[in-house]
């Protein structure tokens, strides 16, 4: 049987379907993880958890992934490979990350000199054409979906997922990326891999800004703007790879911590501008600027004060 | 709440998820998803409070502390205390 060998968020991976997307690969016998083919019986329910956990996937089939370990695969009669691909480097991975008790946001990233900055926020919020749109500028393309980041010796680091970009059709054609465009992501959707432009550069980078993106119209002002530590924690925690796994899988301490130490070590901002594509060089631009301003060196935060004396500070729910 | 007084003693909702952030002291609540942040004296209210404590047990600590008069800490620490309970970051465990 063959089996395939991959970098992904940081963890060596051996797959017995070759990962569609894929863009770095690690040497046989080392991996961390395992992707096999396998049955699962119909009648298994499995209570979420950091143990196991099975995820359905309509018309395409499901995956039990367990232990942070092994991901195995029953595909339903007629799906399409290429889709449960998707799926599996998408939701199981992610899973995956989380059953690992590792701190995994829904953000696309690009590194900046040195350092990496993200971008968090739902689908369609724009992460993948800001990404996309820093790359076409050179700066290294990091992930754009499911974002690892992890400690080294308390500073904060990003994994690469090791996946190429993906973009919605229209992104393609605004961003002027034609030449660039790979296969097809989904069988059911125009969304296409972007085939990068240079070597992905697989080393974890130290985290160096965090951007919470923003729709212009939903704020009275756009620009960037540094949040306080608690507005950050919580949205952060807002902005974790699907966030009701948390208390699914006992992680809410753990996360809440992990959150607690990002904040300390990195600025949080909003970035609030419109989705109009042709605005996008502008952003660029602004954030550029920004990042002249920050020197891109490392803030720390304990000089923050904007609270009031014996207040509660902000009351921040979640949506 | 409005029956809290100088006497009542108050204690922390154990629920609460929390960590000290330079001076700040960051909590969330996992039941409501809330997120909350205190100040340097709020978070010496907190430590306070690990055992439970009458609103004037946390004034004559916050006294030693700070330099305060009594009538001004007792109401700043009332209306505090009171804002805490609304959100369910402590409770009353006594009157």
């Amino acid at each position: 049987m063959t089996v395939w060998y991959y970098r992904m968020c940081g963890l060596n991976v051996a797959s017995e379907i070759a990962l569609a997307g894929a863009l770095s690969r690690c040497d046989a016998g080392t991996n961390e993880v395992s992707i096999r083919r396998g049955s699962i019986l119909h009648a298994l329910e499995a209570t979420p958890s950091r143990r196991q956990y099975l995820l359905r996937i309509p018309d395409v089939g499901r995956f039990l992934i367990k232990g942070g370990q092994e991901i195995t695969f029953d595909l339903d009669a007629g799906a399409d490979e290429r889709d449960a691909v998707v799926y599996m480097l998408g939701s199981a991975f992610g899973i995956l990350l989380h059953q690992r008790g590792h701190l995994v946001l829904h953000a696309s990233a690009v590194a900046v000199g040195s350092g990496v900055v993200i971008f968090c926020g739902p689908s369609r919020a724009g992460k993948s054409t800001l990404a996309a749109a820093l790359v076409r500028q050179g700066y290294p393309f990091i992930t754009d979906d499911v974002c690892h980041i992890g400690f080294d010796r308390a500073r904060p680091i990003v994994f690469a997922d090791g996946r190429m970009l993906k973009l919605w059709d229209e992104t393609v054609e605004n961003l002027a990326l034609g030449a660039r465009r790979g296969e097809r992501v989904l069988s059911w959707a125009e969304k296409f891999y972007i085939l990068p432009e240079r070597e992905t550069d697989e080393s974890p980078r130290q985290l160096v800004a965090i951007y919470i993106l923003r729709e212009g119209n939903e704020a009275p002002r756009q620009g960037i703007e540094q949040l306080s530590m608690v507005e950050a924690a919580a949205l952060l925690r807002q902005n974790a790879y699907q966030p009701q796994l948390l208390s699914m899988m006992d992680l809410e301490r753990q996360y809440f911590l992990d959150t607690m130490h990002l904040v300390l070590h990195t600025p949080v901002f909003y970035l609030t501008r419109s989705l109009d594509f042709t605005l996008v060089p502008q952003v660029v631009r602004e954030l550029e600027a920004h990042w002249r301003e920050l020197g891109l060196t490392h803030h720390a935060r304990s000089e923050d004060s904007d609270v009031r004396v014996g207040a509660v500070v902000a009351n921040h729910s979640q949506q | 709440m409005s029956g809290l007084e100088l006497s009542s003693q108050i204690t922390r909702n154990n629920e609460l998820l929390y960590a000290t952030v330079g001076e700040e002291l960051v909590m969330m609540s996992t039941e409501q998803g809330n997120y909350y942040g205190l100040d340097p004296v709020g978070r010496r209210i907190w430590e306070i409070i690990g055992e439970p404590r009458t609103v004037s047990d946390i004034c004559a600590v916050l006294q030693m502390d700070y330099c305060v008069p009594a009538a001004t800490c007792e109401a700043e620490v009332l209306a505090f205390v009171k804002e805490l309970v609304e959100h369910r970051v402590v409770h009353v465990v006594a009157n």
